[in-house]
């Protein structure tokens, strides 16, 4: 190693020393013996190198190249200035360039959210303040009544305020008995994509077989039907009228509407209910090119929301405190490995306590895994509370489903955290959806976690739900958030793992990651 | 020639050590290193960064002349030195000059042992 180290000092020297004396130099350093006499030499030769480069600048002169004479008829340059760059002028120059790049690429990364954010009048959006309960609930029938599209089970609802709507019910009073999720723990949510599913395709939603809780005949929620023109027709003005009333962009929003009704006098004879969301939802998106707008067909009847109750709500609360808010283990595993499962990100304002206690119980890890393999997401705000506890400095953390001018920060620092620097990884399986694929693309964005397993579901959720009829549905946008990481967010794609196993692989395949990591720290 | 060697006095330990070695005969770097910690019996002895810094410099002042690579040597990185004619006046002026000194320094301890006072 010592002769790596004293090589390298030598070729650090001016190259007409080197030239001229490096290998006599190496020689030496070669028929020395111990390691004693070897350190020497090599502090020998910094003290040469800093000799060299500070007091013998004119032997460094390079004798100025003598012109050659040019053969007859072949043409010659001869530099009068034999001028050279030094090569230290040079390194300068190259490190100089380096840190003004790196500080460029930091004010960009740092401050564009809030030139933005600026940019953009808070009053271009319909923005509902969370804190007004119930508001969509208490609407007459002739407005949308709420219907759960989010995978938001675990947040009470008078969070989930405006985010889920019925449309008029071509048949009133079917299915008015079925009961909604939203004031339900996670664990009896009344829909339910195919958790599953190893589909990727963009269209994927649309092709969506809802499945209605309670109900015994899944079977037939499977099986699609022809349409009848006057419904195909009742679906069409539905979807027009919600994309006009609901869409974040008006503008676009029309364009949508006008291609969609201008396509209507193609041929759709015979055509299944599938098939039809299907059409509908690319006849959209190939206007808009927005990922998060879905038609969706259900041949069970979707089931209309009522409003939560004080009961349902009481309820809601006790089932969490049930399962812990879902958070199903905490534990030091071999090697001083903190492990997670957590199932869901439930609702902060419930159950902050049990996740300050669950993260205070790993602070002294040396490295944290979270398993998120079941997770079926939630709250933003609980994934940037647990996020807090991975960062010294507060985070923007994007949030897909939130207006970009309703930023939401990591609390970081959190007092006596401890885990602000350690190792994380993250367990993902095509399970791992909504809240928690927010939370695995927001760390994996930031650079803070490693991701192992699956890709995930695929479902960002950045959509309110409205229900057209005992079949149809759709999922309309109706926030304008910006993705500061200039990249898709994961509909339809998944958040895709840095290190890709099978999830029921992914809990060794971390804790190996892990323990090789503090091995070599 | 004399009194151009005199602007050059007095030598660097380096300078006159590396001198002295080639003085007996053509050397290259490990043994000039070597005749140099002989010669002051371990008392001086340089390193590879010191040596060639001081050839350098002698080299240009045409003190100290290369002879290049000698066929058949155990290492064939190695390039022997030689002292020229001016290298073997600047040591034969130092040599002179530290004679003095010594002289000099002899003949003030001589007196000053003398002269002395005795303490009462």
């Amino acid at each position: 190693m010592l002769r790596g180290v004293y090589r390298c000092v030598l070729r650090w020297h001016p190259a007409r020393f080197r030239k001229r004396f490096g290998d006599e130099m190496l020689s030496i350093f070669d028929q020395t013996q111990g390691k004693l006499a070897l350190s020497q030499l090599v502090l020998d030769g910094l003290a040469s190198l800093t000799l060299q480069w500070t007091l013998r600048r004119q032997f460094r002169s390079e004798a100025p190249h003598a012109a050659q004479p040019a053969a007859a008829g072949v043409p010659s340059f001869v530099t009068l200035d034999p001028f050279r760059p030094r090569s230290a002028a040079m390194i300068h120059g190259a490190l100089l360039s380096i840190a003004l790049f790196c500080l460029t690429v930091f004010a960009i990364r740092y401050s564009w959210i809030r030139l933005l954010h600026l940019s953009i009048p808070q009053g271009q959006f319909e923005f509902q303040p969370v804190t007004e309960p119930y508001r969509a609930f208490s609407e007459p029938s002739t407005k949308p009544a709420q219907t759960q599209f989010d995978e938001q089970a675990a947040i009470p609802p008078q969070q989930a305020s405006g985010k889920i709507h019925d449309a008029p019910t071509r048949k009133p009073g079917v299915s008015d008995t079925a009961q909604i999720g939203a004031a339900e723990p996670a664990t009896n949510r009344n829909f339910r994509t195919p958790s599953d599913s190893p589909s990727r395709k963009s269209t994927r939603h649309s092709a969506l077989q809802l499945q209605v809780a309670g109900d015994t005949q899944t079977s037939a929620a499977t099986q699609s039907q022809s349409l009848d023109p006057s419904e195909r027709q009742f679906v069409l003005v539905a979807v027009v009228r919600n994309l006009k009333e609901h869409y974040v962009d008006r503008d676009l929003a029309q364009k949508m509407a006008n291609s969609l009704l201008q396509q209507q006098n193609q041929s759709n004879e015979g055509i299944e209910g599938v098939a039809f969301a299907d059409l509908l939802t690319t006849q959209m998106r190939n206007v808009s090119h927005d990922p998060h707008l879905v038609v969706v067909y259900s041949s069970g009847p979707l089931p209309h929301i009522q409003a939560p109750t004080p009961e349902s709500i009481a309820g809601y609360r006790k089932a969490l405190e049930e399962e812990n808010c879902t958070f199903k283990k905490v534990e030091i595993l071999q090697h001083n490995i903190g492990y997670l499962k957590l199932d869901s990100f439930p609702d902060p304002s419930i159950c902050e306590p049990t996740a300050r206690d669950a993260m205070a119980r790993l602070n002294h890890a040396d490295a944290v895994i979270f398993d998120l393999r079941d997770n079926r997401g939630a709250a933003p705000a609980m994934t940037a509370l647990i996020a807090s506890y991975l960062f010294d400095h507060p985070e923007y953390w994007y949030n897909p489903r939130a207006n970009t001018t309703e930023e939401l920060w990591t609390r970081s620092p959190v007092p006596g955290n401890r885990l602000a620097d350690k190792p994380v990884y993250v367990l993902t399986s095509a399970r791992t959806i909504s809240g928690a694929e927010q939370f695995c693309y927001d760390l994996k964005m930031l650079k803070r976690a490693t991701l192992v397993g699956e890709p995930t579901h695929g479902s960002a959720h950045a959509g309110v739900w409205y229900r057209i009829d005992d079949h149809f549905g759709m999922g309309i946008p109706e926030v304008r958030s910006i993705n500061p990481y200039s990249t898709a967010d994961w509909e339809g794609i998944g958040v895709q793992p840095d290190v890709k196993v099978n999830s029921a692989e992914a809990l060794q395949t971390a804790l190996a990651l892990a323990q090789k990591k503090l091995r070599y720290k | 020639m004399a009194a151009n060697f005199q602007e050059c006095l007095p030598l660097s330990p380096a300078t006159l050590h590396i001198l002295l070695s080639l003085a007996a005969d053509d050397l290259h770097g490990y043994a000039i290193m070597q005749e140099i910690a002989r010669h002051s019996e371990g008392t001086y002895r340089i390193g590879p960064g010191t040596l060639y810094d001081n050839l350098q410099k002698m080299i240009k002042r045409e003190w100290v002349e290369e002879l290049g690579r000698r066929p058949g040597d155990e290492d064939p990185r190695r390039r022997y030195y030689r002292l020229t004619s001016a290298g073997r006046g600047v040591l034969e002026a130092e040599t002179a000059r530290l004679a003095e000194v010594v002289r000099e320094a002899r003949s003030r301890l001589q007196k000053t042992g003398m002269a002395k006072p005795r303490r009462a």
